[in-house]
């Protein structure tokens, strides 16, 4: 992926989702703002005729999104023109991302309490249509309810010790039935004397509770330790 | 005598009682004296005390009877009896008595000294054991008897066996006799050759005989000779030319005939010797070992005909002056062969001398002389014992190895994180079609 080499561009599994290939692989998506780098990351532009595309690397040791992508999860059900609640956008680095995938037509609500992060977050947002940034605690959804409408997916990586429970409010809140949640684990903000996996089992039994199924599970080793990203679905239609 | 003793006794602790005036004192006087009494107490005294007539009586007749029986053990008791202190020392006829007792155990005493120990034992008469000749009179009551004694002394120890030794000797001592009662009479031969009144007659003629051949003439005798030893006159004649013929040793092929002919005459000389003692020798073995050297001799004869020239020749050579190597009759291509291997082995066997059999011998020695050491196998002695590997042989190895094993294999079930500082892009590529998420239901 060095520079002036040749970079070959193919698309992922999943929409919006691009591998550059050159000497290092690399995913990338299609920068929504063309010519300018959220967090300094490298950019290849691609020309095909008068059309020039921007596309970012996304760097999987930054984001857990892009490590559970290249860590090879089934569905990441953030695709072009789908809605997502992004539970703690921090810098809005992957919320960038997130928004380059849904493209114009989706929607990134992304919430963070923090108000030093919440403000890089929304400089981000101030050059992306498609970001709405909430500073506010993803444990009151009833306080930014009127500024989020129905949503397809919530991506939380909240690294909270009732991370489960937030997801669970606000997807009772925004999420749509048979709508996707996607969450980040990190074991050691839930529980550091207990084993990694323990945790992972205790809060898939939680989000259980709150009417999601989980689907599938990944740990995103060698990108974080003892993280894992679990994948559900909020009010699965019933078994025929 | 005791009487007076405790008299004197009773009042020497009198003396000391006054000076007491105690009445426990003279209890305690009273005490000692019959203390120092009772060993001297006579059977004469108790029977004063305790028995009546009748008793006496019974008493005496006992005594009288057991004296009787005492013949052989009045030795013994006259011993014990030394120094009496009885009081039937009385009469001088019964002292004087026992002082001829004493000297003659005194002169017996000395005449043992003077003989040998082994007379000792003999047992006289005046041993306390039976007389010697009045043993029964079977043999197996006294051979084979160490069984039976030690059925009778089941925990006979020290004097088992002194019973055992002493009635070997005895029984040695009895064999000694019967053999000495024996005359020659006894014997079969003697018996067998004992002239029977019947035979005297057939032994006079005998004899006259005898007597009658020293005074014949030489032809009679030859003549007798020829009678009765048909075999003599010839078997002479053959020893006289064989022993003309052999008188040394010139060639080595002759070996074997002068054995057979040195055998037969040595054979000969004895047959003639045999004939000088005019003792029987028609059934003697040295006529069939003659017969067999003879008919050696005999088979010999072709080749000794054939051998003459060479035999001949030889001797000239001989008388001559010059050296003969025997063997270099025999044919020239085996001599070489034989020559040729002869060296290799003596040159071989010279250089195994010179280095390795001395070295052999006397490790040979050493090995004998001290006692073998015992192997490694030996020592250790651990049986079957499966061949274990290295590794199993320290636990903690063991399990550092076993540990390190389970992390590679660990690398492929879950991936380790690896913190990076600049990420360039994933090195080993990315497969779009790849999912490795965990399914859940």
């Amino acid at each position: 992926m060095a520079g002036g080499r040749t970079v070959v561009i193919e698309p992922h599994r999943y929409e919006g989702v691009f591998i550059a290939r050159g000497k290092e692989d690399a995913i990338v998506t299609k920068n929504m703002v063309i010519g300018e780098s959220v967090y300094g990351e490298k950019r290849m532009s691609v020309e095909d005729g008068e059309i020039k595309t921007e596309y970012r690397a996304w760097n999987p040791f930054r984001s857990k999104l892009a490590a559970a992508i290249v860590g090879g999860v089934e569905n990441i059900h953030i695709k072009p023109g789908s809605k997502v609640l992004y539970l703690g956008a921090a810098s809005g680095t992957t919320v960038s991302h997130v928004s380059d995938i849904v493209g114009p037509d989706g929607l990134v609500y992304a919430v963070e309490f923090s108000h030093r992060s919440g403000r890089d977050l929304i400089n981000v947002a101030k050059k992306r249509p498609n970001i709405i940034p909430i500073i506010e605690d993803a444990r009151h959804p009833h306080k930014y309810r009127m500024l989020v409408g129905m949503v397809d997916t919530i991506f939380a990586d909240v690294a909270q010790p009732d991370q489960a429970r937030i997801v669970a409010i606000n997807a009772h809140h925004f999420l749509r039935n048979q709508g996707h949640v996607v969450i980040s684990i990190k074991a050691n903000c839930i529980d550091s004397t207990a084993e990694p996996e323990a945790v992972f089992a205790g809060e898939v039994n939680k989000l259980k509770s709150e009417k999601i199924k989980p689907l599938e599970q990944l740990t995103l080793e060698p990108y974080e330790r003892d993280h894992a990203v679990v994948v559900g679905v909020y009010r699965p239609p019933p078994k025929k | 005598m005791p009487s007076v003793t405790l008299t004197l006794v009773t009042v020497y602790y009198r003396c000391a009682g006054l000076c007491l005036m105690s009445s426990s004192v003279d209890y305690y006087c009273i005490k000692q004296t019959k203390k120092r009494r009772l060993p001297e107490r006579d059977d004469e005294d108790d029977s004063d005390m305790y028995d009546d007539e009748v008793d006496l009586f019974h008493k005496q007749k006992e005594k009288i009877l057991l004296d009787n029986n005492d013949h052989g053990q009045s030795d013994e008791s006259e011993e014990e009896e030394v120094l009496p202190v009885v009081e039937s020392s009385d009469s001088d006829d019964e002292e004087i008595a026992m002082y001829k007792q004493q000297l003659r155990q005194m002169k017996r005493m000395k005449m043992k000294k003077k003989m040998d120990s082994d007379l000792e034992d003999e047992g006289g008469p005046e041993d306390d054991l039976p007389d010697s000749k009045a043993w029964g009179s079977k043999r197996s009551w006294f051979q084979g008897g160490d069984v039976r004694d030690n059925k009778i002394i089941l925990s006979g120890s020290e004097d088992e066996a002194g019973a055992a030794a002493l009635e070997e000797k005895e029984s040695l001592a009895i064999q000694k006799r019967l053999a000495a009662q024996l005359n020659e009479e006894d014997f079969l031969l003697s018996r067998v050759t004992k002239p029977d009144k019947s035979s005297e007659k057939q032994m006079k003629e005998l004899i006259k005989v005898k007597t009658d051949l020293s005074k014949m003439s030489r032809k009679q005798e030859l003549e007798l000779m020829k009678k009765e030893h048909p075999e003599y006159l010839p078997l002479v004649a053959d020893f006289r030319a064989k022993a003309g013929k052999i008188q040394g040793t010139e060639a080595e092929y002759i070996r074997c005939k002068f054995h057979i002919n040195s055998r037969y005459i040595i054979n000969g000389g004895f047959y003639m010797y045999l004939m000088a003692k005019r003792s029987p020798v028609h059934n003697h073995p040295v006529i069939k070992r003659l017969v067999q050297f003879k008919n050696l001799s005999k088979m010999l004869e072709p080749v000794d005909r054939q051998v003459e020239g060479q035999i001949k020749e030889l001797l000239a050579k001989i008388k001559q002056g010059e050296d003969i190597d025997l063997r270099s009759s025999q044919p020239e291509r085996k001599r070489r062969k034989f020559t040729h291997r002869e060296e290799q082995l003596a040159e071989h066997g010279a250089e195994e001398r010179d280095t390795g059999a001395p070295d052999d011998e006397e490790e040979e020695g050493e090995d004998s002389a001290e006692k073998r050491a015992i192997t490694y196998q030996m020592e250790k002695n651990k049986g079957l014992t499966a061949q274990k590997r290295k590794e199993l042989r320290n636990p903690r190895v063991k399990h550092r190895a076993k540990f390190r094993r389970a992390k590679i294999r660990r690398k492929g079930q879950v991936r380790e994180h690896k913190p990076q500082g600049h990420y360039g892009g994933e090195l080993t590529g990315i497969r779009a079609g790849v999912i490795r998420s965990r399914k859940m239901k």
